[in-house]
């Protein structure tokens, strides 16, 4: 039967390449796409646990359930609309980058060091 | 099913609706007026921010949570409520004068400003994790923007484009530390949190990778080395006054982030201190060392200042790690000096421009003192404070620091602490050298700084003197804020 370990192995695996894509790609619209990779594990693993709590009967059985599952979902609500916040942003800043270089490789962003 | 409505107590977040209706307002005055007046969209903001302040101050602490158990408007947000909207305050006018140079910027820099501001009040009064999350995106967006706003410059874009790449990447694994938390005690209120781990404080492997996850999260934002990779790139490349809201607003907003998930009593994981405190002594003391090394090697005044913010954050961990009451209260009392020396300093730097040229080098201080001897006493009482010089509230700040560390026994931690402040001397008194000694190495004069820059100097070198001299006036009202009579 699936439980939640399989939900969280899953979004363990999501998350890492997640953060393999932020370290190892270099076109930058990639990068942002990774990123959404590893919000979307965070949500993936906030449901799992609240549809099969780690303790208890597991579902929705009492008060305790029902406030941790609104709780949960809030968490998860909220996580979405950041990240599309973050994606209005972070694509201006992206189409910034590219006026500017006529490419959206993060590697020629090298005018800063020391 | 019922549903209950939470009770909605607007006037307990009174400050923070002011602050957006400015924001708003500020934004909207570029749509109906045809040119905006800088100095008019200045004072709007610094009306709106001082009713904001006094408002503040007016309120009353309750540690009971407002907005079903979200918030808490306990005398600590009020305090921190206080010192955002002094620093936004300070950060608008060295904004005005550089946004005289480019005008193009603006108003959407002050509008930037305050809404960044928002977010910090909210971290500073959440008792969830989720204000805490909301608060941080709230601050960080903005954030990114401004570090990118002067948009025809090659490095203010690369500069935005780093650190929204690292503050998303940060926003991953905080979100992913609050989900397993979230998984272990099945609700994401601090103090229920704190309860539950106070009952059965066993550490299973998912809630100390949540609290692991989370700390680097925090880390990120708050350029802890070994996530501080970012911020020497981002301070240099970001349009000064920018640089000044990220280095002081942000980091402060961070530390009070950490103070509120991992210290404050009641409030708190302590029940698995075991766990985090090593973590955070190898983040301070990693972070003491990078910054102050960093900071030695540097010819540019901005990632100068940026790996000696590193370095503060260091010194801020230390005393954070102490995880005592004492430990608390100094670094809400050094967020403060930090506040105005950091402030102060990058206000210099706006200010010392020569015509057309900005200042860059170090070396483009060369000679201020003779032709603004203000502005080099200024900025001189500004590095002998981030040195840690008695007499300035650098030095009282420091000395707590180092203090909680001792009474802790982190003996060697401290130790630590003081060799590298000794070895901070070293570059922030060859600033006062260039200022004073160098001559001048052409002959473009500095421009002459505005009235606003002045004021927020003055405001920034008179706090500084005035705590250090009389660290009582706000030493009093930290204590009250962490609960000592």
């Amino acid at each position: 039967m699936i439980g939640l370990y399989h939900f969280l192995i899953l979004s363990g695996v999501l998350f890492s390449l997640g953060v393999l894509g932020v370290l190892l790609r270099r076109n930058a619209l990639v990068v942002l796409m990774a990123v959404e990779l590893m919000l979307n594990a965070a949500n993936l693993a906030v449901v799992a646990f609240v549809r099969y709590p780690m303790f208890g009967d597991g579902g929705i059985v009492n008060a305790q359930d029902y406030a941790a599952m609104t709780n949960g979902m809030t968490l998860v609500f909220l996580v979405m609309t950041v990240a599309a916040a973050e994606v209005g942003v972070g694509l201006a800043i992206v189409i910034n980058l590219y006026r500017q270089k006529k490419s959206v490789n993060i590697e020629e962003a090298n005018a800063l060091k020391g | 099913m019922q549903i209950q409505v939470p009770e909605i107590s607007l006037w307990q977040v009174l400050p923070e609706l002011i602050v957006l209706a400015t924001a708003v307002g500020v934004l909207a005055s570029d749509l109906f007026v045809k040119s905006v007046q800088r100095v008019n969209v200045t004072l709007t903001a610094t009306l709106g921010l001082l009713i904001a302040f006094f408002t503040a101050r007016s309120l009353e602490a309750s540690a009971t949570p407002i907005f079903a158990g979200m918030v808490v408007r306990d005398s600590l947000s009020i305090l921190l409520d206080q010192i955002f909207l002094a620093g936004a305050m300070l950060v608008t006018w060295i904004g005005h004068e550089y946004a005289r140079r480019n005008p193009r910027q603006f108003p959407e820099f002050t509008a930037l400003v305050l809404f960044a501001t928002i977010g910090m009040m909210v971290i500073a009064m959440s008792a969830d994790l989720i204000p805490l999350f909301v608060g941080i995106e709230l601050l960080s967006l903005p954030l990114f923007v401004l570090a990118g706003s002067d948009k025809d410059r090659l490095a203010s874009g690369e500069a935005s484009l780093k650190y929204f790449l690292l503050g998303a990447f940060s926003t991953g694994f905080l979100v992913y530390g609050i989900a397993f938390i979230f998984g272990v005690t099945r609700t994401t209120n601090l103090t229920v949190i704190g309860q539950s781990l106070a009952a059965h404080a066993e550490a299973t492997p998912l809630l100390v990778l949540g609290f692991a996850l989370l700390l680097v999260g925090l880390g990120f934002k708050i350029s802890l080395a070994p996530f501080h990779m970012w911020a020497p790139d981002v301070y240099q490349g970001a349009p000064t006054p920018a640089t000044a809201w990220i280095a002081t607003g942000s980091k402060i907003a961070g530390f009070v982030a950490l103070m509120r998930v991992f210290t404050l009593p009641d409030v708190s994981f302590a029940a698995l201190s075991d766990y985090w405190t090593p973590g955070i002594w190898w983040l301070a003391l990693i972070t003491m060392i990078i910054g102050n090394a960093g900071a030695l090697m540097q010819s540019d005044l901005k990632r100068m200042l940026a790996y000696s913010s590193i370095a503060h954050g260091g010194y801020l961990a230390m005393a954070f790690t102490s995880g005592t009451r004492i430990g608390a209260e100094a670094t809400l009392f050094y967020m403060a000096a930090y506040l105005l020396m950091t402030v102060g300093a990058f206000g210099v730097a706006i200010a010392a421009s020569r015509s057309g040229q900005e200042c860059e080098k170090i070396a483009d201080l060369s000679g201020l003192a003779r032709q603004r001897p203000w502005l080099a006493f200024a900025m001189s009482i500004f590095m002998l404070s981030l040195a840690g010089m008695p007499g300035t509230a650098g030095f009282v700040g420091k000395l707590w620091l180092f203090g909680a560390a001792v009474q802790a026994q982190y003996y060697s931690l401290a130790l630590i602490g003081v060799l590298t402040t000794l070895l901070s001397f070293y570059y922030y008194l060859r600033v006062i050298v260039y200022m004073y000694v160098h001559e001048p190495d052409d002959r473009l004069l500095f421009n002459r700084y505005s009235f606003s820059n002045g004021l927020a100097l003055t405001v920034c070198a008179v706090g500084l003197v005035g705590l250090g001299v009389f660290p009582n006036l706000l030493w009093s009202t930290i204590r009250l804020c962490t609960g000592a009579v």
